[in-house]
């Protein structure tokens, strides 16, 4: 198990948007999040990735090899009256209050892309990929100021580590160019390029074939196994494209009104008569 | 062609219906005498700007439309060893200008080597990062007021204050960043505004210690135990003794000509090298998307603070060079003209772009001294070129340039 996703709970005000979502995401698994709109998915993807603080429950990334990360933790909670008796918990809080946030959830291994796409428009296809990079960079001020070997060396391996996954997604014609110049396959293709350059143990994809002609799709398709199966991927998507995900996913998820229904293999879920309802109504 | 001839015709023609009643017609007496010249004129220049302008417009697309933004990868600049040539050319000139200008365009040069310093401090925060400063000239004031004050009170030199008044400016960059991290567009600029309003009236109105609206008399910059006076107090050497040449109240702005210019040289190496920095290049991508930024794991608070603080620091340096060569500072000096200036500079010159810049400030410090005559109508043809230039070059005189990467390497 990578991703523990258990009783997670979000409200806007009068709406629950998520209630005691639980699921988890296996090593190595391809897991979809299915559900008709306004169910929750995004949600729930959000509070994964950290752009908004789940209210209850717990989230934990499990990577292998490593400690485990307290997702809801890093992104800074309210103090509470103990933990003035714990000084240690307290300094944890505070930092993680003054500098914590999504970032740390994509530092811990996490990298996501959006439903409408969000490249750096006015920089280059490159550009995108090094800055995604910055983190392997060498990043001391006054090595990059007099360009020493070591920052140079650097800056080379990130930009083959780019041009390597500009070739994987058959990108490599389109590397000086500008961003928001791409055509939208490109720019999805380039957004999945740019989420792998922060060396990610997850990736979450929203809504990767939105916009996508059918051609586009089975390409992607391609893509995704391709990433899972070479570069030992774990892959998190909410999908609107039913053919997608039942080609795709090893596991589904899936959520109507803020609640889970249903989770299990594809062929389950085909079977599955509160799914049918939910879609169908 | 036929719209290349005939519409400045139907211009001219328009013009001098226009024109005709209101400068051909003056008043004699009880009678009217019709002068033709004022409108014929007027009709004329139209003519010819209209035919300019379609020439200029027929060439360019003749070009291949370089006026539109160009679709296929980004050109690798032709000529490096033409460009060379040209930069040496121009760092010579800049160096031997001082010994040919008079006293009046030394001064000039100088606020125009002010002006660029903190075009370059002010480029990063809004061109780079893309958070929108109005306040800019608050780091302007603390670098000044730093080095006055210091003066004043601590009985700091120059050498001193130059980094003082940096990390002075550098620390209220941060102070005013961090209240407004979570600020975009609008309300960032409003509170950037009243930061620069406060910093100005702290000023005016603390007498005590600024000396409120009678600002505060600073010292000129020297070298150690040379002075630039006529006459070298107790131990020191008076400049022209020490070369032993006539003495030229030029000399001292001369010298701080130089190192300003030095100064600027540096800051321009600082900020190009920035461009290719991971620290830059994340300045970029959070002008172009926050939230993508946060997603790849950049912490935007450090990076905005940065932003500020090295915008901050540059002002800084600027209004250190400033109260240096005013020889004295007052509040006067910084108000929110200063700012918008600045800012308009950045604006005119192309945000992110340093060529760019440079140009703009230079153009917008040296052109009003030019044009000394025609001084009730400057601002209205800034307001003009500032129309202008949105219309038909929104990207600013000169395009920010991206990177371009070589294939692989190593």
């Amino acid at each position: 198990m990578l991703l523990e996703v258990n009783q997670l709970h979000m409200r806007f005000g009068g709406v629950v948007a998520l209630h005691d979502v639980t699921f988890d995401v296996k090593w190595g698994s391809i897991t979809a999040l299915i559900g008709p709109n306004g169910a929750g998915k995004t949600t729930a993807f959000n509070c994964i990735t950290g752009f908004y603080k789940a209210q209850q429950g717990r989230l934990r990334l499990h990577p292998p090899n490593r400690p485990t990360v307290d997702l809801v933790q890093i992104l800074g909670q309210p103090f509470s009256g103990s933990d003035l008796l714990h000084p240690g918990r307290l300094w944890t809080a505070l930092g993680y209050k003054m500098f914590g946030g999504p970032h740390l959830v994509c530092r811990a291994g996490i990298a996501r892309t959006f439903q409408n796409v969000r490249l750096f428009k006015e920089m280059t296809v490159l550009e995108n990929l090094l800055v995604a990079q910055h983190a392997a960079l060498d990043r001391h001020f006054f090595s990059g100021l007099f360009n020493t070997a070591t920052f140079r060396d650097h800056e080379a391996t990130a930009l083959n580590r780019a041009n390597d996954l500009l070739d994987f997604f058959e990108l490599s014609k389109e590397a000086n160019r500008l961003a928001g110049h791409l055509s939208h396959g490109h720019q999805r293709r380039v957004e999945i390029a740019r989420a792998m350059c922060t060396g990610p143990i997850l990736l979450c994809l929203d809504e990767p074939a939105a916009g996508l002609n059918p051609m586009e799709t089975q390409a992607l398709s391609g893509w995704i196994r391709r990433l899972q199966k070479e570069m030992n991927l774990t892959i998190l998507l909410i999908e609107h494209d039913i053919g997608l995900v039942m080609e795709l996913s090893d596991h589904i998820v899936v959520l109507n009104h803020g609640e889970v229904i249903a989770r299990g293999t594809p062929a389950a879920i085909q079977q599955n008569s509160g799914v049918v309802e939910a879609y169908l109504g | 062609m036929r719209r290349l001839l005939l519409h400045p015709l139907v211009t001219a023609i328009l013009v001098l219906i226009l024109t005709a009643p209101i400068a051909g017609l003056v008043l004699d007496g009880y009678t009217f005498n019709l002068h033709w010249q004022p409108p014929l004129g007027l009709a004329l220049t139209a003519l010819i700007l209209h035919l300019v302008i379609n020439l200029v417009r027929a060439w360019r697309s003749a070009q291949g439309g370089a006026w539109s933004v160009t679709h296929g990868p980004i050109p690798v600049p032709s000529h490096p060893a033409l460009l060379r040539t040209f930069r040496i050319l121009l760092l010579l000139s800049c160096l031997v200008l001082p010994f040919l200008l008079n006293k009046y365009w030394l001064t000039v040069a100088i606020l125009a080597l002010i002006y660029v310093l903190l075009a370059l401090g002010l480029n990063i925060v809004v061109g780079l990062a893309g958070m929108l400063d109005l306040g800019f000239v608050a780091f302007y004031a603390v670098g000044a007021y730093g080095y006055a004050l210091g003066h004043e009170y601590l009985g700091l030199g120059f050498w001193s204050a130059l980094p003082l008044g940096a990390f002075l400016a550098a620390g209220f960059g941060v102070v005013l960043g961090f209240p407004v991290l979570r600020m975009h567009g609008d309300y960032l600029a409003i509170v950037t505004l009243g930061f620069g309003e406060i910093i100005r009236l702290v000023l005016n109105n603390w007498t005590e210690f600024t000396g409120g609206p009678n600002g505060v008399r600073v010292a000129f910059p020297s070298l150690p135990g040379l002075e630039f006076s006529r006459k070298a107090k107790e131990g020191n050497i008076a400049f022209h003794e020490w070369l032993g040449i006539d003495y030229s109240a030029n000399h001292r702005i001369m010298f701080m000509y130089l190192i300003l210019f030095l100064v600027v040289l540096l800051i321009m190496f600082l900020v190009t090298r920035l461009k290719k920095m991971p620290l830059g290049r994340s300045w970029e991508a959070l002008r172009e998307d926050e939230i993508a930024c946060r997603s790849l794991g950049i912490n935007h608070v450090t990076v905005k603070l940065s932003a500020f603080a090295m915008g901050a620091m540059i002002g800084g340096i600027g209004g250190v060079f400033f109260a240096a060569s005013q020889g004295f500072v007052n509040p006067t000096s910084f108000t929110f003209f200063e700012s918008a200036l600045i800012l308009a500079i950045v604006v005119l010159g192309g945000l992110g772009s340093i060529p760019g810049v440079i140009i703009a400030a230079i153009v917008l410090t040296v052109l009003p001294e030019l044009l000394r005559d025609f001084s009730d109508y400057r601002i209205l043809v800034f307001g003009l070129a500032m129309v202008g230039m949105m219309i038909w070059r929104p990207r600013g005189l000169v395009r920010a340039r991206r990177p371009v990467f070589q294939g692989r390497q190593g």
